[in-house]
């Protein structure tokens, strides 16, 4: 995404002009560049003086509104697993969202009580050459290793925590969710991962048999972050 | 802040329709304890969506015979950000009380740091509204301030939604290419 496009992007979100899924990917780009976080808070804070509104303008509310009860509806039903394959192809588009939520009991979800109390976490990454030529080999352990490099033409596997969403997001354009678990592709370059504990109401809803949502989780709060590099 | 008896038996039934009116009823105090953790408007609607979602979590814990359902909120709210706060591996300011918040009232006012933003804000403001064509003023007030859909201000504008629309992408890009308002921001953000 240009420099540009995302101005105008985050102008449109400020003035609520973004449908549901675009503003998602706006947020979820803002919890990680801080350039454009800083942009949209002088856009909005210009807008709530503008209006004499020091908390919120009555349109930042309708729009909160609307967040919540898309994240309070039922979300539509998807298989779960814990692991999911992703194949890594060079003609790809620039992002991925893998989420990886799988069914828990909630009595030990609850118990976890909030998501900064909860033991630490690491993130595997196994990479396999499409080819199948050679065995399944891990590429990173997050936050150990930091770092992982793959080649455009593998295949990538993500394990994590049941109850922990990995999301790898590439600079190049706006974020897309991962509806299933069919192959998503990544061009060559960096990766950004962040993995975040799901909030107890995600996974619950996760092991009821709906999507779990992603827009509002914090990534820039991210507990496990790392890098992956993609081998033309 | 209203309470409502039936209200509040209905929420704590965990009804849908009682936590949407509930919401609607205390969204703005919400926002106002919400900014008191975090100054970034960004932040404050991430923390906002959690506090609103943790209160649903919660509704059913929630104790009628407690009495209103503001100070239960408050401390909901003071909780949920404390922890997305340590999350992020950070503090509350030090004018976020520890403990008794549920009675902390002065959470509801502004700050003497905010009286003076906002004063010095006036000025500014006057001046860039000046700049404005009337129906831009309009579209502020009333589709900014007054959250108004498009057709709603395109209703009382007379002209189009997609006018509407048009005029209200216009006015964004007059406010991001203002280097008053900008400014003003910056201070407020720092």
């Amino acid at each position: 995404m240009t420099l540009l496009f995302r101005r105008r992007a985050i102008e449109a979100s400020v003035a609520g002009s973004l449908d549901a899924d675009e503003d998602a990917a706006l947020r979820a780009h803002l919890s990680t560049c801080e350039a454009c976080r800083a942009h949209y808070d002088t856009l909005v804070v210009s807008t709530r003086a503008l209006t004499d509104d020091a908390d919120a303008t009555g349109l930042e509310l309708t729009k909160e509104r609307a967040r919540l009860e898309r994240a309070l509806s039922g979300q539509k039903p998807t298989p779960r697993a814990s692991r999911r394959w992703l194949l890594v192809p060079a003609s790809a588009l620039a992002v991925l969202l893998a989420v990886v939520v799988a069914q828990r009991e909630p009595d030990v979800v609850e118990r976890g009580g909030g998501d900064d109390v909860r033991a630490p976490f690491s993130v595997s990454l196994y990479a396999r050459a499409k080819s199948g030529a050679t065995p399944v080999r891990l590429a990173a352990q997050f936050p150990e290793s930091g770092e992982a490099v793959v080649s455009s033409d593998d295949w990538l596997q993500v394990k994590a925590p049941a109850d922990v969403v990995v999301v790898l997001v590439s600079e190049k354009a706006p974020p897309r969710r991962l509806e299933t678990s069919s192959s998503e592709s990544l061009p060559p370059g960096t990766v950004r991962v962040f993995a975040v504990r799901a909030p107890v109401d995600e996974v619950l809803r996760a092991a009821q048999g709906a999507t779990p949502s992603v827009r509002r989780l914090p990534l820039a709060s991210a507990q496990v972050t790392g890098v992956l590099t993609i081998r033309p | 802040m209203s309470d409502d008896t039936g209200q509040r038996v209905r929420f704590a039934s965990g009804e849908r329709a009682a936590f949407l009116e509930v919401y609607s009823a205390h969204a703005r105090p919400v926002r106002r304890w919400v900014a008191r953790f975090f100054k970034s408007p960004f932040e404050q609607e991430e923390a906002a969506q959690e506090v609103w979602l943790m209160v649903h979590r919660m509704q059913t814990s929630y104790d009628v015979n407690r009495g209103p359902l503001g100070p239960w909120l408050r401390v909901v709210a003071s909780n949920r950000c404390r922890e997305l706060l340590r999350a992020k591996g950070r503090r509350p300011d030090a004018s976020v009380p520890l403990d008794d918040v549920d009675d902390a009232l002065w959470l509801d006012s502004p700050l003497p740091d905010e009286q003076l933003m906002q004063a010095k804000a006036r000025a500014v403001v006057q001046d860039f509204r000046k700049t404005l064509p009337k129906e831009e003023d309009v579209v502020l007030q009333r589709g900014l301030g007054d959250g108004l859909t498009n057709d709603e201000v395109a209703a009382e504008l007379g002209v189009t939604q997609r006018q509407s629309k048009y005029l209200k992408k216009k006015l964004l890009a007059k406010v991001a290419a203002s280097a008053a308002l900008r400014a003003l921001a910056k201070e407020w953000l720092s």
